[in-house]
């Protein structure tokens, strides 16, 4: 699957055992996005959030 | 769901390789796993939110205030949760962590906390330069600060003053450890250590998290270490932890405990199976 970058309109590639929140990332610009919805029209994604100062493990 | 099964709900805000992993060694060890993403929802305690999560989840997001918040509020509904909010709450803060390492008598650094940044500045001359300042909640080496000067200090401890959020005005300053450019973490899943790697760190930098650039290792554990490690994953009151040991000149150090584990480094150098550990461990807690 693929969906178009909607940053600079390049394809980012979309494994087909895609899960939601799986973070995808335009080969072209580097943009990195979320997967948030699967349905009939293909996978929808939106921008990655960015690291916050309580990420980690 | 297919009858029969153990199942149990994996809540994620971010789905990392961890994450993916735990959900294909669920699909090939026989457990359940609904992952659901914490972003999408709107929390109240009630027994309809418990019925949803079913009896057992495993928490895994990267934010740890959103872990932490929706560990109170499931724990509430009475749903167990893996780890619980009590680990995640000391495991997530170092001072915390630190408290529950020293009354269980394990060794850990020095340190000092002090409540203004004048205290902190003689914290630091008492424990004597360098030390390092850390933020209480925090991971991937992010904020951590080797502090070899008062000029640096000051500076430093003014920005955290100016940060706005009121934790960062609880300066915590911990004795810097003279040792190897690496530190060794244990990754343990339910009272056992599943895999132990070294953590290098890369060239330039002090800081060993594989975040910062960090080379893993395999790391053959000693008795000592092996033991000193679940000792500290007790007395946080996890159940699946990264342990992070110092090996400093008089000995072990327990310097840090992880609650939400990331396991990647571990896993692809010592080729163990972590991810189908936890599930394993998931699958037992899933019949109790």
């Amino acid at each position: 699957m693929k969906v178009t970058c909607p940053e600079c309109g390049g394809e980012i590639p979309v494994p087909d055992d895609v899960v939601i929140g799986e973070i995808v990332s335009c080969p072209d610009c580097g943009q990195e996005y979320e997967v948030y919805e699967l349905g009939e029209g293909g996978p929808k994604i939106r921008p990655a959030e960015v690291a916050a100062e309580d990420w980690g493990e | 769901m297919r009858r029969g099964l153990p199942s149990a709900v994996m809540l994620y805000d971010r789905l990392r390789w961890e994450e993916k992993e735990l959900v294909k060694a669920a699909r090939s060890r026989g457990l359940e796993l609904r992952a659901v993403d914490v972003k999408s929802l709107q929390l109240s305690p009630s027994p309809e939110l418990a019925s949803f999560m079913g009896p057992l989840v495993l928490q895994r997001c990267m934010s740890h205030y959103r872990g932490l918040y929706l560990s109170a509020i499931l724990e509430a509904c009475g749903v167990r949760v893996v780890n619980s909010f009590k680990a995640t709450h000391l495991c997530g803060d170092k001072l915390l962590t630190s408290l529950a390492l020293y009354r269980a008598g394990l060794p850990t650094p020095r340190f000092v906390v002090a409540f203004t940044a004048e205290s902190a500045l003689k914290a630091m001359e008492a424990l004597g330069m360098p030390v390092v300042l850390k933020p209480l909640v925090g991971s991937h080496g992010r904020l951590v600060s080797m502090v070899s000067d008062l000029d640096l200090a000051k500076t430093l401890l003014e920005h955290e003053e100016a940060m706005g959020n009121g934790l960062h005005r609880v300066h915590y300053v911990q004795e810097f450890v003279d040792k190897p450019s690496r530190d060794i973490r244990v990754v343990i899943v339910g009272g056992r250590a599943v895999a132990s790697i070294y953590r290098y760190a890369p060239k330039g930098e002090w800081r060993t998290n594989v975040a910062v650039g960090g080379r893993a290792e395999p790391c053959r554990l000693s008795g000592e270490a092996e033991e000193l490690a679940l000792k500290a994953s007790e007395a946080l009151g996890a159940e699946v932890v990264g342990v992070d040991l110092m090996e400093a000149r008089e000995g072990l150090l327990v310097n840090e405990v992880n609650p939400t584990v990331e396991f990647k480094g571990a896993s692809q150098a010592t080729g163990v199976d972590v991810a189908g550990a936890i599930i394993d461990y998931l699958k037992e807690a899933a019949k109790r």
